[in-house]
């Protein structure tokens, strides 16, 4: 160990000669334990705990949009919900909102939720044809405390159809962060 | 190392306490010293540690009107006028009926000259299946068209859909989701001295939705 400490900390003098080997090694030992745990986060690692996972997917359902265009919303910031029209005319199924269970061991801690300003969906048939997502953050859920039993994350959005939209069925994936 | 345990009571054993002594100090400026660096890097890693996860999201649109082209435009059998002749088809007054709706008005024909009809022809029409509400449909069409004769080097020139046509080149609204009908109509010009023949041709009608 005292090798060791040389090779951390090479033409340093160890000034240990008095010193048993049992403390000397008790003493890197724990400065080593010291500088592990801060390098790999021990607190990311009880993180890792945590149980995330998605329950439902989000989704605008199937849209027969006015040719002018409209926006879809789903407001899931007060719980589950389901797409409407902005503009009243475009007619709606199938929607529903995103879903995330959190089963977490940090109760009582507050969680910030992460949310992209703006997500590209693209038309599987072809990719140069596109649409957006925006306002996650307003439609859904923004934080939260931690309960001590699982935390449903319910996940909304505001979805712009073009003029004249492109008839196709149009995906992304959404990255969604959660901060402690 | 081994000495100082062997040797009680002695200058050795002083020498050996004073570098325990050292050692220990040691220890502890170490523990301390990596107490606090854990305690900054923990308060730190609150701040930062996160997790993500990636959702997927789908929509699909369909869309909001579909054309079928049901009748062609025909401006029947004409006499024409062997000085040529404007011949229209004014299909403006037709009904654009929703569902089974009848039609409230018939064709109307007319000319600036002298030409007379031997069979009546009929506007042409095109259904339209809407899937919202408050859709506008606005026609449009080329300047001209050409009909061409089957035998002869002769041609008839179709201009003016848009305005003898449903609307008169106006939008025309559609206010709740069901079957349209849009007729097509235009304007027949003669050139003199006119082969007699079948004058045939295809016109892009254009319909815009908003």
């Amino acid at each position: 160990m005292i090798d060791a400490l040389r090779l951390f900390l090479p033409g340093a003098r160890v000034p240990v000669p008095g010193i048993r080997r049992p403390d000397r090694t008790l003493a890197v030992l724990l400065f080593c334990l010291v500088m592990l745990a801060g390098i790999t986060g021990f607190s990311a690692v009880s993180l890792a705990d945590d149980s995330l996972t998605i329950e439902k997917r989000l989704s605008f359902g199937d849209i027969t949009a006015h040719p002018k265009g409209d926006r879809i919303i789903i407001n899931a910031s007060a719980g589950s919900a389901s797409p409407f029209s902005q503009n009243g005319y475009s007619h709606i199924s199938n929607g529903t909102s995103g879903l995330l269970l959190l089963d977490s061991s940090e109760t009582g801690k507050y969680i910030q939720m992460v949310y992209p300003d703006e997500l590209v969906l693209r038309c599987q048939e072809d990719l140069g044809k596109t649409m957006s997502i925006d306002e996650f953050l307003t439609y859904s859920t923004p934080g939260f405390i931690v309960p001590d039993h699982a935390q449903e994350i319910h996940i909304g959005g505001r979805l712009t159809i073009n003029p004249n939209q492109y008839p196709c069925e149009y995906s992304g994936d959404l990255l969604i962060i959660l901060v402690y | 190392m081994a000495g100082c345990r062997q040797s009680p009571g002695t200058a050795m054993e002083t020498a050996c306490s004073n570098g325990r002594g050292k050692g220990v100090a040691m220890l502890r400026v170490m523990g301390r010293i990596g107490i606090v660096f854990w305690v900054l890097l923990f308060a730190c890693q609150s701040s930062w540690a996160d997790q993500d996860i990636t959702m997927p999201i789908r929509v699909t649109i369909e869309v909001a009107a579909s054309a079928v082209k049901t009748s062609d435009l025909d401006f029947g059998s004409l006499f024409p006028d062997p000085g040529g002749d404007d011949f229209i088809l004014d299909a403006t007054g037709q009904a654009t009926a929703n569902g089974t709706g009848t039609l409230a008005t018939a064709d109307s024909m007319s000319t600036t000259g002298g030409t007379t009809v031997s069979v009546a022809g009929q506007s042409g029409l095109i259904d339209i299946t809407t899937s919202t509400d408050n859709i506008n449909v606005t026609i449009t069409a080329p300047d001209a068209t050409l009909l061409p004769s089957g035998s002869s080097p002769d041609t008839i020139t179709v201009t003016n859909i848009s305005v003898n046509s449903t609307g008169s080149g106006a939008s025309v609204n559609f206010a709740t989701a069901g079957d349209y009908e849009i007729h097509i109509g235009g304007k027949l010009v003669i050139p003199p001295s006119l082969t007699a023949d079948t004058y045939t041709g295809n016109v892009v009608i254009t319909l815009a939705y908003d």
